[in-house]
């Protein structure tokens, strides 16, 4: 009976702990006194769950004609199969929203995969970039 | 005494577990979000599709060449639907159509409202309502310089409890004056649904 009700409650706590995770890695052209390009990288971790497993390896970035072409290197920490989403948010130059309504992309990195991720500004204003990253349950 | 607190612990829990299962909740959702549910042909697949086309365009080389010293006018082809589902494969190429405008490098014909267009050409020219110098002049439209073509195709795959989804959306832009496919690409979803025994 005792384990009946150990089982019962495990149920109860596992429907009901379904913990939120991500990664932002930012990326943002700037010119330096010679004109040449720069980029400025920060990554946010906001939750360690998913940063346990995954590494933003790399951030870089190119010009395409005129629009900004982000590039993240991803690398898995965990040697299983992990699932996940992506998106990039884009920003002008005086950091305002530059509005896409991309979707959410889904990506698998195979165990200690490491993969290249694209975004493309979607239009010549856009200078900045997020990449945001999240579960698949989310 | 233990054994009726046990049990009233048990039938608790129960209520619990029962009425969690059975209530009905409704909350916006992420209209972008990727989260599959069916293998059925989804809104995050329109959106990847739509969105991995327009990159794509955008970047090769000689389009970037093209699009920087004039904006293009294209006409969007309806989608060739190769698959067994009913998909309303014009919202794929509205998608895609919207987001290459909002890069501002294309410009677009589009021959679906034409007859609301000659609805109001001919008020304009016929009703007496209108200022013939303020009337719009007919035949003066641009023509489409390209035009984007597409096909979707699927293979259905399904042993036991798997199914498996193989999905492929092919795009080409045709130089109308030339016939020159000046761009193609595709793009290909793979979706594996698992019918569990328990719990499904």
């Amino acid at each position: 009976m005792t384990r009946l009700v150990a089982l019962l409650f495990g149920l109860l706590l596992i429907s009901g702990c379904a913990a939120t995770s991500g990664i932002e890695a930012t990326g943002k052209t700037t010119w330096n006194e010679e004109g040449a390009r720069e980029l400025s990288k920060r990554v946010v971790i906001n939750n360690g769950s998913l940063a346990r497993d995954i590494e933003v390896a790399d951030v870089t970035s190119s010009q395409v004609g005129d629009l900004m072409r982000a590039q993240v290197m991803l690398r898995s920490r965990d040697s299983g199969t992990l699932q996940f989403q992506y998106k990039f948010d884009w920003y002008d130059i005086q950091g305002v929203e530059v509005v896409d309504n991309a979707p959410w992309q889904p990506v698998i990195l195979y165990g200690k995969e490491a993969k290249t991720i694209h975004g493309l500004g979607p239009n010549p204003r856009a200078r900045e970039f997020k990449l945001k990253l999240k579960g698949t349950d989310e | 005494m233990t054994v009726k607190i046990t049990k009233f612990i048990v039938i608790y829990a129960f209520v619990a577990l029962l009425s969690a299962c059975a209530s009905t909740q409704v909350q916006y959702g992420d209209a972008g979000s990727a989260k599959p549910l069916v293998t059925e042909f989804g809104s995050s697949d329109l959106q990847q599709i739509a969105g991995s086309m327009v990159d794509s365009l955008l970047t090769f080389e000689p389009v970037v060449e093209l699009t920087s010293k004039a904006r293009p006018v294209l006409l969007v082809d309806s989608v060739k639907n190769k698959t067994m589902q009913h998909i309303d494969t014009e919202s794929i190429t509205d998608s895609i159509r919207a987001k290459l405008i909002r890069s501002g490098k294309f410009r677009f014909i589009d021959r679906t409202t034409d007859d609301a267009a000659l609805e109001e050409f001919r008020t304009q020219q016929e009703s007496g309502l209108v200022d013939k110098e303020k009337a719009v002049k007919m035949g003066q439209q641009f023509g489409a310089e390209y035009i984007l073509t597409s096909n979707f195709s699927e293979i259905r795959q399904q042993a036991g409890n798997v199914t498996d989804v193989y999905y492929k959306f092919t795009m080409s832009l045709k130089n109308l004056k030339t016939g020159i496919l000046e761009w193609s690409d595709e793009k290909e979803i793979r979706k594996v649904s698992k019918r569990s025994t328990f719990g499904g």
